[in-house]
């Protein structure tokens, strides 16, 4: 598909930048925030600088989702570490301690099963 | 991909404004994500000189699309020089062995068919299905994109595909054979 890229980067040029959209409607785009058929997501078909910017919006957007996912798992991980058997062993030392102790033994479970599976 | 550290300063070492920091990190990311092949320190080396050049400009306009075709146009001109030495830079072998594209002189003129008979065959809508599926777009997500039913979408990516087989064939030099290979790929796009 290298070749294909190249021909939308190469193909049109528009160095006066003739009917362009703001830098923010290509952002939105590159977001999907735009209505379906709008008339930007044409004009990247036949403008290769305006395509350069829309790719350029998308490869910071897709920066942007790995940093918050991996911040989610390490977040994720945090969560299971905390529970400890020290933990555990107060909640079930507590009034409800049966039920609680178990909860947090489900919580736990639910951590690690989650933290693992990706 | 991490991001690599640029030293942006002007010609007394001094930082670089925000917006011109802001502005060749984004453009030196999109190089680096764009032109893999291209080597890192390479990239890295023309950022940091265009973020001293437009410290010395008083810029009219967006920052950011200076940077970014300031960008490009170098990394063009490098890739015009070393194509046909060193690198297959941007040339899927698949699409390559359908077109049986060849390096150098011949490889730029086919380039250039071929690009202009997907732009001749190619109009509005077309284009846009075509940059989406560059994307790896699902026909689902073409019709959710383009607003358009998703039998629709098919039917019109099904037309897509088979423009495109016809451009690659097109612009194949008459000399060349197909190849049992090539007659595979070409089949896969009608």
């Amino acid at each position: 598909m290298d070749l294909i890229k190249d021909f939308f980067l190469e193909a049109f040029p528009n160095p006066e930048r003739t009917d362009c959209p703001t830098e923010e409607i290509l952002r939105f785009l590159a977001e999907g925030r735009l209505p379906p058929g709008h008339s930007a997501l044409l004009h990247i078909a036949s403008c290769s600088e305006c395509f350069r910017e829309y790719r350029s919006f998308c490869f910071e957007l897709q920066d942007e989702q790995d940093q918050a996912s991996a911040r989610s798992a390490a977040a994720d991980a945090k969560t299971a570490d905390a529970m400890n058997w020290s933990k555990l062993a107060s909640a079930l030392e507590s009034n409800n301690g049966g039920v609680t102790g178990i909860e947090h033994i489900l919580e736990w479970i639910t951590a690690y099963r989650h933290r693992y599976s990706r | 991909m991490k991001r690599q550290q640029l030293h942006l300063v002007d010609e007394n070492n001094d930082p670089v404004s925000p917006a011109i920091q802001s502005a060749v990190e984004a453009a030196h990311y999109w190089a680096v994500r764009e032109f893999p092949r291209v080597d890192p320190v390479l990239l890295a080396n023309w950022a940091e000189r265009l973020a001293k050049n437009m410290a010395n400009k008083d810029l009219q306009g967006s920052v950011r699309r200076y940077a970014h075709t300031a960008m490009h146009e170098t990394v063009r001109r490098w890739l015009k020089t070393k194509r046909a030495s060193e690198l297959a830079v941007g040339l899927d072998r698949e699409l390559e062995s359908i077109a049986g594209m060849q390096e150098g002189l011949h490889g730029k003129v086919d380039r250039a068919i071929l690009f202009e008979q997907l732009k001749s065959r190619l109009r509005g809508r077309d284009r846009s299905i075509l940059m989406l599926l560059q994307s790896d777009a699902t026909p689902a997500e073409v019709a959710m994109t383009l607003g358009m039913k998703y039998e629709a979408a098919t039917k019109a990516i099904q037309r897509v595909r088979a423009r495109v087989a016809q451009c690659l064939q097109a612009a194949k030099p008459e000399s060349q054979t197909t190849t049992d290979e090539s007659k595979e790929v070409a089949k896969e796009w009608t």
